[in-house]
C-alpha cells in the first residue's frame, strides 16, 4: 500500500495514493457558508476544475489550526464514493510504501471527533503519522 | 426477452391507454341516451377503442400468447356489436371493458407469467353480453369465414401485384441481409389478424419461411400500416433498429384494390383523421438524450469561456466576431432544442385520473365531477416520474377524506356531486399544479389531538401553533386523522410522502383549507431544466446568480423607504410593505457592513410570497448550466446549485423557495394584493405611474400594468423585419421605441450606450413587449399638474414631474396599434 503525505503548517499527515487522482492549483474559490455553526464547517467552498464542480476542503479547520491559510494555493484531488473533492495543503513530503511499517488501527490516541476522519496511524521514522479517511470528508 | 417483444409490450400499453381512454369519454357522453344510435363522434370513439383492441389482439397473435389473443377476441366481437349499434352502451358494458383492459394490461406487464392468468370468467361475462342478440353473432362468424377465404388469394395478388418492387428493394438492400420486403396495407378490420393467423398457410404454399415481422402505427386514427418483414431461413435475426431504418413505404394505390371487398363495411367516420398531419416519431434511449444534453450543456460552457477570449483577442477583427457569434447562436439553439427531447406533457399523468376518479368514487360511493386544467404544459421527465405518486395520492385523499357522500353534501347544502379540481399553470418559473377539493376541510383540533395521541408533538409545544403549522403537521409520519384505516387511505402514510418526494426535486407542497369549503394542495415544482438564464449580481464582492423568471422587479435603493422593523428589515415598494433579506445573515462576513452599502434591491416571487435580496451591483445576464452541489452541502438551503462563468469561476444560483424557508418567510403575494391579474386600468391620475426617459423624452406608464425594468445590453438587442427585439426567458421580446412611435424621430442614439432598459409589459398571457428606456426616473403620483390630451392617438395626458413635462402613456392604444401593425422586411 501507498500512502502520500503532505504537510498542513509543519505536521505531517497521509492519504493513501488510491484516492489520489491529481494535484492541481487552486484557481479560484467560491466561499459557502454553513447554517449551523459546527456541521462541517471544513467545508470551504467550491472550484471548479476543468468544468467539473469540486468540493474544497480545509483541514486545518477540522483539525483545530491556529492559522487557516496556507502557504500556496493547491489541493489534492481525491476521488471518493460521492464524487470528487479537493483538500488543501502547505506541501507535499512524499510518497511511501508501507509494506514494511508496522500500521497501527487502534483509534485510542485520537481525539473523539476526528476519529471517524483516521483510518489508521503509521509510525515512520519514530514519528506517528495519521492517514485521514476520505470517505467521511 | 426479444427486441420486438420489447416493442410489443409497450406499444401494447400505449393502445391501452387509448383504448380506457376512449372508454371513458364513451361513458361520458353516451350513458343518459343509450338506446339512440351513435352519433358520428361517439362512433369514432369506438372506432378508436376497436382499433387499439384489434391491434394488440393480432401483435398477441404473433407471439403466442393466447391469453391476450383470446381476451381480446371476444373482447373485439363485442366492440364490433357496439360499434354497428346492436348492443347499447350501457354500464356494464363500460364496466367489464374497463376490466378486461385491465387484465390484458396486467398480462402484458407479467408476460412471463402469462399462463397463470385466467381469463374465463371475463370471456364468459362478454359472451354474457354478447349473447344478447344470436342471430347477429351467427352473421358475424359468417363474415369471418368469408374473410379466410379471401385471404390466400388476396396475398397471392400481392405478391404477383409487388413481384417487382420486391425484386427492386432486393437489389437496393445489403447482400448479407438478403431480405425482402412485402408491405401491405390493410385498413382497419379483421383482415389484419386473421392474416396474421393464417400465414403459417400462405407459407407453404409459397415456399418462403418467415422470420421477422412487425407493426408500425403511424397513428391510432388512421389506417394500419402493415409491414411484413420475410426473408430466407438462414439469416435468423435482423436487430429491430435495422428493420426500422430500411422501412419502405409503397404508395397509396394498392390500398383501393385490396380493400374493395371490405369497403362496405367501414364508415365514412374514418376520413377524419389525416394522414398529412402525421409527425413522424423515433424511439431513442434516455441515456442517449441524457448523454446530448449534458454535452450541449458542456458546449454552452465551453462556449462562454471562448466567447470572453475571443472579444479581448479579436477587437477589429470582424469576420473572427461574426463568425464566433454564429457558431455561439448555434450552440445556442441546439442546445435549447436538445432539451424539449426531455419535455413531456402533463398529460401523460393527467390522462391516467380520470379513470382514478372513476374507480374511487364508485369504491366509495361519493359522486365526484372532475375538471382538469392545463395538461398542455411540459415538463421534464423525470420530474413527471417523480410527482406521478404524489399526485395519485391527493387524488385519493381527496375523495376517500374530502368530499363527503352525497347525503351528507346535501344536509350541508352544498350540491350532491363533489368537485375535484386540477390545475397546472406556470408562476415564477415553477409549475404549479393545485389539487382542491369542495370537501369538508382539514380540522385542525383533530389533526392536533391525533399528533397529541400518537407523540409526534408535545402538549406544551401544541399550545403555541399557528393555524398553519397545525395544517403542516399532517405532513408529518404517521398522522392521519381518518377514523377507520381503508384501502385506499388512512393508513397515515401518503402525505409525508408527498412530501419528501417534492422535497427531492426542490419542490415544496403547502395547504389551503377551510373547514366545510375545502381543501387545497399546491404542489409547486421547480422546471430544472438544467440550463437556465441567470441575472448575475455582486454581494460584497462574490457574484451570485438569480433565474431571472423568478425576478419580480430590480429598484434603485432608495434609503427612505428602507426601515428595520422587529429585527427585520422591510422595503416600502409602492405603498407595499416587503420584506427584506440582508444577505449578510448568508454569507455571514467576519466584519459586518452597513445597509447603506448596498445599492439595489432585487424582488423575487414565488407563488405565495414576495421578498427582496439586497445587493451591491447587478451585472449582466447569462445563461448558465446548473450543476447540482454536493451531497455535503444538503444542510444549505439557499442554493439550488453552482454553474461556472465564461472566466472560469463558479458561482452559486440561489434557490428562492429555499431562501424563504431558510427566513421564515410568511406567505404574502395575496395578501399585498400582487397575485391579482391588473383588472383595473381606470386611466386617473390617482394610478402610480412609472416614469422613465427616452433620449431627452420623459414618458409615463401606469403600473397597472405590472411593468417589469430589465437592463437590456446592446449587444443583445438585434433586428428583426423593421423592428428591434431582443431575447428574454428564451422568448422573443419586441422593443417599442416610443419615441418612433410617437414623434416620428427614428433615431439609434440610444446605441451609444451599452446597455438600456426595458420596460417589460405583458402582451398576452405568454408574451411580452419591452418599451425602451434610457433611464429610469421613478414610481410616483406626485404630479404638479395634469392636463387631459384627446387629440392624440397613444397618449391620454400629460403631466408635470419635477419641472419635466412626462407624457401619459396609453398601453392599451399602443399594444393594439403593435398588435395590427404590418411589418415589412427590412431593406438595407
Amino acid at each position: 500500500m501507498q500512502v502520500i503525505l503532505f504537510k498542513l503548517e509543519d505536521k505531517v499527515y497521509g492519504l493513501e495514493l488510491q484516492y489520489c487522482k491529481e494535484i492541481d492549483e487552486l484557481k479560484h474559490l467560491t466561499p459557502i457558508q454553513y447554517t449551523s455553526e459546527n456541521y462541517k464547517n471544513y467545508i470551504e467552498g467550491i472550484t471548479n476544475l476543468r468544468g467539473d464542480i469540486i468540493t474544497v476542503i480545509n483541514l486545518k479547520k477540522l483539525f483545530d489550526l491556529k492559522n487557516t491559510s496556507y502557504q500556496q494555493n493547491i489541493f489534492i484531488l481525491l476521488k471518493v464514493k460521492k464524487g470528487k473533492v479537493g483538500i488543501l495543503i502547505d506541501q507535499i513530503v512524499d510518497i511511501v510504501n508501507l509494506e514494511n511499517y508496522h500500521i497501527d488501527y487502534s483509534k485510542g490516541h485520537i481525539e473523539s471527533k476526528l476519529i471517524p476522519y483516521i483510518k489508521f496511524t503509521v509510525i515512520l521514522n519514530h514519528k506517528p503519522i495519521l492517514i485521514l479517511n476520505p470517505e467521511s470528508f | 426477452m426479444s427486441e420486438l417483444l420489447k416493442t410489443f409490450i409497450q406499444e401494447s400499453l400505449e393502445l391501452l391507454d387509448v383504448a380506457e381512454t376512449c372508454v371513458l369519454e364513451l361513458e361520458k357522453e353516451c350513458l343518459d341516451h343509450f338506446t339512440k344510435d351513435l352519433n358520428p363522434e361517439n362512433q369514432e370513439l369506438v372506432n378508436k377503442f376497436f382499433r387499439a383492441i384489434h391491434t394488440i389482439k393480432g401483435n398477441s397473435g404473433l407471439f403466442e400468447l393466447e391469453n391476450i389473443k383470446n381476451l381480446s377476441h371476444n373482447f373485439e366481437n363485442l366492440l364490433t356489436k357496439v360499434r354497428d349499434n346492436e348492443i347499447p352502451l350501457k354500464r356494464d358494458l363500460v364496466d367489464i371493458s374497463l376490466l378486461a383492459i385491465d387484465r390484458i394490461r396486467e398480462m402484458i406487464q407479467n408476460i412471463d407469467k402469462i399462463q397463470d392468468y385466467n381469463i374465463k370468467d371475463l370471456v364468459e361475462n362478454i359472451n354474457k353480453l354478447l349473447n344478447v342478440d344470436n342471430q347477429s353473432e351467427k352473421n358475424h362468424t359468417e363474415k369471418n369465414n368469408h374473410n379466410n377465404i379471401d385471404l390466400e388469394s388476396l396475398y397471392n395478388k400481392f405478391i404477383k401485384k409487388y413481384q417487382d418492387k420486391i425484386k427492386q428493394y432486393k437489389e437496393k438492400l445489403p447482400i448479407q441481409h438478403k431480405l425482402f420486403y412485402v408491405l401491405s396495407f390493410l385498413e382497419k378490420n379483421q383482415l389484419l389478424s386473421e392474416f396474421v393467423n393464417n400465414i403459417d398457410r400462405i407459407k407453404e404454399n409459397n415456399d418462403i419461411s418467415l422470420i421477422n415481422f412487425n407493426f408500425i402505427l403511424p397513428s391510432f386514427n388512421d389506417r394500419l400500416y402493415f409491414y411484413l418483414f420475410l426473408s430466407t431461413e438462414e439469416d435468423f435475426s435482423l436487430p429491430f433498429p435495422i428493420l426500422l431504418k430500411k422501412q419502405i413505404v409503397l404508395e397509396e394505390e394498392p390500398r383501393e384494390e385490396v380493400l374493395t371487398n371490405q369497403k362496405e363495411n367501414i364508415k365514412s367516420s374514418t376520413n377524419i383523421a389525416n394522414p398529412n398531419e402525421e409527425e413522424s416519431f423515433l424511439k431513442v434511449p434516455a441515456s442517449l438524450v441524457e448523454y446530448l444534453i449534458n454535452l450541449a450543456g458542456e458546449s454552452v460552457i465551453a462556449r462562454n469561456e471562448f466567447n470572453q477570449k475571443i472579444e479581448l483577442l479579436a477587437k477589429d477583427n470582424h469576420e473572427l466576431i461574426n463568425s464566433s457569434k454564429r457558431i455561439s447562436n448555434y450552440i445556442t439553439l441546439l442546445q435549447e432544442n436538445l432539451m424539449k427531447l426531455r419535455l413531456q406533457e402533463l398529460n401523460v399523468l393527467f390522462e391516467r385520473i380520470p379513470r382514478l376518479v372513476r374507480e374511487l368514487s364508485k369504491e366509495t360511493n361519493k359522486e365526484v365531477e372532475l375538471e382538469i386544467e392545463g395538461g398542455n404544459i411540459e415538463l421534464d421527465k423525470t420530474l413527471i416520474d417523480v410527482i406521478r405518486d404524489p399526485l395519485t395520492h391527493l387524488i385519493r385523499n381527496a375523495i376517500d377524506h374530502g368530499i363527503e357522500p352525497p347525503d351528507m353534501r346535501e344536509k350541508l347544502g352544498k350540491p350532491k356531486k363533489g368537485r375535484l379540481t386540477i390545475k397546472a399553470f406556470f408562476q415564477g418559473g415553477n409549475v404549479i399544479i393545485k389539487v382542491s377539493d369542495d370537501g369538508k376541510g382539514i380540522d385542525t383540533n383533530k389533526v392536533l389531538e391525533k399528533a397529541i395521541e400518537k407523540n409526534l408533538i408535545s402538549k406544551v409545544k401544541a399550545q403555541e401553533l399557528t393555524k398553519k403549522e397545525i395544517i403542516n403537521l399532517i405532513f408529518l409520519p404517521g398522522l392521519s386523522t381518518a377514523e377507520k384505516i381503508t384501502e385506499r387511505s388512512g393508513r397515515g402514510v401518503g402525505l409525508d410522502v408527498v412530501m419528501s418526494s417534492l422535497r427531492k426535486i426542490k419542490g415544496f407542497v403547502d395547504v389551503q383549507t377551510e373547514v366545510n369549503q375545502g381543501t387545497t394542495f399546491v404542489l409547486t415544482i421547480p422546471q430544472t431544466l438544467s440550463i437556465v438564464t441567470c441575472l448575475i449580481i455582486e454581494i460584497l464582492n462574490q457574484k451570485f446568480a438569480i433565474q431571472q423568471n423568478q425576478i419580480f422587479e430590480i429598484i434603485k435603493i432608495n434609503p427612505e423607504f428602507l426601515s428595520e422593523l422587529h429585527g427585520g428589515l422591510v422595503y416600502e415598494l409602492r405603498e407595499k410593505i416587503i420584506p427584506i433579506i440582508d444577505p449578510q445573515n448568508i454569507l455571514k462576513p467576519k466584519e459586518k457592513v452597513s445597509i447603506s452599502q448596498y445599492n439595489y434591491i432585487v424582488f423575487l416571487e414565488t407563488d405565495q410570497h414576495i421578498f427582496g435580496l439586497l445587493v451591491n451591483e447587478i451585472l449582466n445576464p447569462e445563461e448558465l448550466m446548473i450543476k447540482p452541489l454536493g451531497e455535503e452541502f444538503h444542510e444549505i438551503q439557499y442554493y439550488s446549485g453552482a454553474s461556472i462563468l465564461g472566466d472560469g469561476t463558479t458561482i452559486l444560483i440561489f434557490d428562492i423557495l429555499g431562501l424563504v424557508k431558510s427566513f421564515h418567510l410568511e406567505s404574502n403575494k395575496k395578501d399585498l394584493g400582487f397575485d391579482i391579474e391588473s383588472t383595473t386600468t381606470q386611466k386617473t391620475i390617482q394610478d402610480q405611474y412609472l416614469i422613465f426617459e427616452l433620449i431627452g423624452n420623459y414618458y409615463g406608464i401606469s403600473i397597472s400594468y405590472k411593468p417589469r425594468i430589465i437592463e437590456i445590453l446592446n449587444t443583445q438587442i438585434e433586428q428583426l423585419l423593421d423592428y428591434y427585439a431582443f431575447k428574454y426567458n428564451h422568448s422573443i421580446v419586441p422593443i417599442i421605441d416610443v419615441n418612433e412611435l410617437l414623434l416620428k424621430k427614428a433615431n439609434l442614439e440610444f446605441f451609444n450606450k451599452k446597455s438600456n432598459y426595458g420596460i417589460l409589459l405583458p402582451a398576452s398571457e405568454h408574451e411580452y413587449i419591452s418599451l425602451l428606456a434610457t433611464d429610469i426616473i421613478n414610481i410616483t403620483n406626485e404630479f404638479e399638474s395634469f392636463k387631459k390630451e384627446e387629440k392624440a392617438s397613444f397618449i391620454f395626458g400629460y403631466a408635470i414631474y419635477k419641472d419635466k413635462t412626462i407624457m401619459l402613456l396609453d398601453w392599451e392604444k399602443v399594444l393594439s396599434f403593435w398588435n395590427d401593425k404590418k411589418l415589412i422586411a427590412g431593406i438595407r
